[in-house]
């Protein structure tokens, strides 16, 4: 079983990655602040199974990993969706005020550390996946969105950090780099760099099909052997090392 | 003085010790007025030495996670010297080198790291960009091996490092019309920090020597700051966006 963890807000990335999961015929549960459920434990009108979840401490995740494992079965792997959406505003850096700054990187990152730290204690029993889904932004930069590059390469960084120390318990840990795009519900505001290079393939890959498919592919044991890479889902956008 | 920096006004956190003070003789003797900045005394006596080999140094007492502290530091700069062209922001947690696995993280270390080398950096863009922009001047961020490629001891260090390099990409994105280039260095140095990582793990040292193919681990005065020293001169002015590994090939995946 997969669990997905984001915002669980209407304009959250996670629920269209947990629907896409679920349609190639994953057991997914949805692990949210907002789980958009009507009821607790009832599944939400999309018919994702959700735990409450706000990533608050290691011991929160950790419960809610509990919970969700007692809802669908055994977790083989966990997905943390986003930095969150305030952390994918765009401004300038110097316009950004000290308060603005710990809720779009500090917050984040110690939301990121809890949900590494609360995974790994479920996910050293058997094995198993973290994966963290970040922006290609912070693989090249990105003008207005310095605190979300921020954010996103501390976990590029802790990522392969995580997957030296969790290799000998067979979790691996990675990331998957998708166009800002899709995670943020800035509307008309792109986070990607204009201009220049092109888009290589035919159509950008969207979260429900193209990046849910390299998930699933991700977390199975074809991937056993990789940890603490960076998987660009961009559509051959920036082709970086 | 001769050098690449001849009358350019270079800001340098952390610079009391280690390879900070290193930077800030290094700067010197290129020619530079240096503002050292640090917490504690140690950046007089690093101001001491400045001066005692012909230099020019202001020292400002800077909690780099304190904007006001930053924000004095580079007034001084335009104050004592009548400009700022570059900041160097060296700074890292008293923790850096205190070995903690991730799963043993708490929040005051955690905080701790986020607070001096990440906020650090926040402060410092912010206070100083007015003036770097003015002058077409250089913000130079110090990041580290354990953020190309993460670190068990230290994955804390490694964190706040790696976001470093994620700042100065997009810094260096949006500063680029503005005239400021915006670059990481990630060196591999002795330092009093690998020092003690030299008596908490004995093995250390001779497994480095092993796995850098120059076979030392450099010298942060003779090894380090000539390219920092070069970094914010005129002949690196079309490099920006950059993280530039200066460890005697020790990484060499980018």
């Amino acid at each position: 079983m997969i669990v997905v963890l984001g915002e669980g807000a209407a304009d959250d990335p996670a629920p269209a990655l947990a629907v896409g999961l679920r349609r190639l015929g994953e057991p997914v549960v949805l692990g949210a602040p907002d789980t958009g459920a009507p009821d607790t434990g009832a599944p939400r009108a999309d018919g994702l199974i959700t735990v409450p979840c706000a990533m608050a401490s290691a011991d929160e995740v950790a419960q809610a990993l509990a919970r969700a494992q007692e809802a669908a079965g055994p977790i083989h792997a966990v997905v943390l969706v986003s930095a969150g959406a305030v952390a994918t505003v765009k401004g300038e850096l110097t316009a950004l005020e000290a308060a603005e700054w710990s809720e779009r990187v500090e917050k984040p990152l110690r939301r990121t550390l809890a949900c590494l730290q609360g995974s790994h204690r479920h996910l050293r029993v058997h094995g198993g996946s973290l994966l963290i889904l970040l922006p290609t932004l912070s693989l090249v930069g990105s003008a207005g969105f310095a605190p979300w590059a921020a954010v996103a390469e501390a976990q590029r960084a802790l990522a392969k950090s995580a997957a030296r120390a969790w290799g000998p318990e067979r979790v691996t840990v990675n990331c998957v780099a998708v166009s800002g795009e899709l995670l943020t519900s800035n509307g008309a505001i792109s986070p990607d760099r204009p201009g220049l290079p092109p888009l290589s393939l035919a159509t950008r890959p969207d979260m429900e099909t193209d990046v849910a498919a390299v998930v699933a592919s991700l977390v199975t044991r074809a991937w056993a052997g990789v940890t603490g890479a960076t998987v660009a889902v961009d559509g051959g956008v920036w082709m970086t090392p | 003085m001769t050098g690449g920096l001849d009358g350019r006004v270079v800001l340098v956190t952390g610079g009391g010790a280690g390879i900070g003070r290193a930077l800030c003789l290094a700067c010197a003797d290129a020619g530079a007025h240096v503002v050292v900045s640090s917490p504690g005394d140690n950046g007089l006596d690093t101001t001491a030495l400045v001066t005692a080999r012909g230099g020019s140094a202001l020292f400002v007492r800077t909690d780099v996670t304190v904007a006001a502290d930053v924000e004095a530091a580079v007034d001084g700069a335009v104050q004592s010297f009548g400009c700022l062209d570059a900041v160097v922001h060296n700074a890292t947690s008293r923790l850096s080198s205190v070995a903690e696995p991730i799963d043993d993280i708490g929040d005051d270390a955690w905080s701790d790291h986020l607070a001096v080398s990440l906020r650090g950096a926040y402060h410092c863009a912010r206070a100083a960009q007015p003036q770097l922009r003015a002058r077409g001047g250089s913000f130079l961020l110090m990041t580290s091996p354990a953020a190309l490629e993460g670190s068990v001891a230290l994955p804390a260090y490694g964190a706040v490092k790696g976001a470093l390099r994620g700042l100065a990409k997009s810094l260096a994105v949006e500063w680029g019309p503005l005239g400021i280039t915006v670059n990481c260095l990630s060196p591999l140095a002795q330092t009093p920090a690998l020092d003690n990582a030299y008596r908490e793990n004995p093995a250390l040292e001779p497994r480095l020597r092993q796995v850098v193919p120059l076979g030392r681990v450099g010298d942060p005065e003779r090894d380090i700051a000539p390219v920092v020293v070069f970094l914010l001169g005129a002949g690196a002015r079309y490099i920006t966006g950059q993280t530039i590994v200066v460890d005697g090939g020790r990484f060499t995946g980018l």
